[in-house]
């Protein structure tokens, strides 16, 4: 609870570090099958960082790891500057299955987040409740509280998992997928939610999509994984926003080198020559 | 099951569909209640036709059944067998859960456990459990304790099967979500494991209690004094075979009981458990 207590002047403190991880697969002592090799990433407060990759590559196998649910092979994550051995509590994740609990409600699904002994601060029940339902209310399904799992679609369950992550306030998101069953005007509203609450709270957010557009939009930077042995193939800072609060505007050429590079997978290497990277950037500036 | 959940549907639905639902369900009912009347014609057949080569069957109809079923219930005979044997059933039954839950959350989480312990179990299981009954009075005397010991051994394959089931049907990525929300290993057990396993366990639970109540009459068929079972014995030794009837009549009804029972904890707790 020490370290970073200047989240909100933008320092240079990374929230939330990786170092040369190596991440995969044991069962029984043995290795089963390797990820993604010498990854490196620092997110910075107030950053959001879209993670693109094709299918496989190691996207939610990385989320799980820097979130600390799961080991690295090799290599350290630092959360705060510290260790991360165990879950942060104020680490958010939305993982790619909606993950709803199917014998609570959607409004009890919510509030599980926020009773965990575990949590610094524990709340009455009424806070709690409070909570929940704003979190709802942001995600506009403020009137499903009372559904139970099985009753909602795709796209309202992504957004309860949304919402019970948002509940928690957490300073770093780790989100992976979570508005891949979205139409496209709920998922413009969840952009433009994610983005107002990384630049209201001062929140930090690693986005994994396959959404060209909504990394072009979102994102401070851009990282591309890939090739084989996979591996961090690119990585993109994009022109700083004038308003924090809102979405980009995409530019085409940057769009169009993206989908060059994601479209290389599978050969031996994705690189983007970065010269070529920095001339779009500059136009695009 | 359908009912709990078309109950919970949005106001908008239920309109749409609760008109046809009903007139199904009053339509299942009425047919319920034919069966149950062409079920009492037989019988009352069945006592006619007999009596004339059997004398007694005059006295085992419909008839002298109910009778002697509404006076001994108004008189309170019957008050004390029935709280002996249910006492027996919910008795054994909770044995058997905490022993079944237990065995099947250790063969549910372990392959090891499974490989192990499923060729026995599997034997076991197939064993009667009233052939045990020489072997169970002998350890455990004559008394309540045999037919204590019959009837969990009874219960406990099905209630330890479901709940392995259930440990096995648990989403691994829910463990994973509770963990990332903040839970320890207790927190864990407690929201996720337990409520994740309950419907699969009341299953297993209903089957037991379906199983128990069959074997609980020729349990207390053995040196036992009060029961249903021995309620038999005494009337027939009496010849009171009206009261032998009456007594076949209520096990009938009790069993539905319990089981509706068993069947309404399963849709009140377990229904949307392991959708
Ligand atoms: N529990 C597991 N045990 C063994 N291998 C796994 C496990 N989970 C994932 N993998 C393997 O790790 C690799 C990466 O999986 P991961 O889910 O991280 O990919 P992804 O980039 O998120 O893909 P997608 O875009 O489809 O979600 C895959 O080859 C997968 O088969
Ligand atoms: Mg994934």
């Amino acid at each position: 609870m020490s370290v970073v207590t200047d989240i909100g002047t933008g320092g240079a403190t990374a929230v939330l570090e990786a170092r040369r991880l190596g991440l995969g697969y044991r069962r029984r002592g043995r290795l089963l099958r390797e990820v993604l090799h010498d990854f490196s990433l620092q997110l910075q407060p107030r950053e959001i960082i879209a993670i693109l990759g094709p299918s496989g590559v190691g996207k939610s196998t990385l989320l799980r790891v820097l979130a600390g649910l799961q080991p690295p092979l090799a290599g350290e994550v630092e959360t705060f500057g510290r260790a991360t051995r165990r879950p942060h509590p104020d680490v958010g994740v939305v993982f790619q299955d909606p993950s709803l609990l199917p014998w609570r409600s959607v409004h009890d699904n919510v509030v599980l987040g926020l009773g965990f002994a575990s949590r610094g601060s524990r709340h009455d029940a009424a806070v709690q409740a409070a909570r929940a339902h704003a979190a709802l209310d942001e995600v506009g399904l403020a009137g499903a509280a009372g559904l139970l799992p099985a009753e909602l679609s795709g796209g309202m369950a992504q957004r309860v998992s949304l919402a019970r992550c948002l509940a928690r306030q957490p300073r770093i998101l780790l989100l992976d997928e979570p508005f891949a069953a979205l139409d496209a005007a709920s998922r413009a509203g969840m952009q433009a939610l994610l983005r107002r609450v990384v630049a209201g709270h001062g929140a930090a957010a690693l986005l994994v999509t396959h959404d060209i557009d909504e990394a072009l939009k979102l994102a401070d930077r851009v990282i591309l994984l890939g090739g084989s042995p996979a591996r961090l193939t690119g990585s993109w800072k994009l022109p700083i926003a004038t308003d924090p609060a809102a979405l980009r505007p995409v530019s085409p050429a940057l769009r169009a080198m993206l989908l060059a590079a994601l479209g290389d997978f599978g050969t031996a290497s994705a690189d983007v020559p970065a010269d070529a990277a920095q001339a779009i950037l500059r136009e695009v500036a | 099951m359908s009912a709990a959940g078309s109950a919970a549907l949005p106001a908008d639905v239920a309109p749409l569909s609760a008109a046809p639902a009903l007139r199904r369900m009053l339509g299942a009912l009425c047919l319920r209640v034919a069966g149950l009347l062409v079920l009492l014609a037989l019988w009352e057949l069945a006592a006619r036709g007999l009596a004339g080569t059997i004398p007694i069957a005059g006295q085992m109809g419909p008839g002298p059944a109910f009778g002697s079923l509404w006076s001994l219930l108004a008189g309170g005979h019957f008050t004390a067998d029935i709280i002996a044997s249910l006492r027996r059933v919910l008795l054994s039954l909770a044995i058997a859960l905490a022993a079944g839950i237990v065995i099947g959350v250790a063969v549910g989480l372990s392959r090891l456990a499974d490989d192990f312990t499923s060729g026995a179990f599997q034997f076991l299981r197939m064993i009667s459990p009233l052939s045990w009954m020489p072997i169970a009075v002998m350890v455990f005397g004559i008394g309540d304790a045999p037919v204590y010991f019959l009837l969990a051994i009874t219960a406990v394959w099905p209630i330890v099967l479901g709940t392995a089931a259930g440990v096995r049907a648990l989403d691994p990525q829910w463990l994973l979500l509770v963990r990332s929300l903040g839970a320890n290993r207790r927190e864990a057990l407690r929201h996720v494991v337990l409520p994740g396993i309950l419907g699969h366990i009341l299953t297993g639970g209903r089957v037991a209690i379906g199983m128990v109540w069959i074997l609980l009459i020729p349990c207390e068929m053995l040196g036992v004094s009060s029961g249903l079972g021995y309620f038999i014995l005494d009337s027939r030794d009496r010849l009171a075979w009206s009261e032998l009837m009456a007594a076949i009549v209520l096990i009938g009804v009790l069993g539905l009981l319990l089981d509706g029972a068993a069947q309404w904890l399963r849709a009140c707790f377990g229904a949307t458990s392991n959708s």
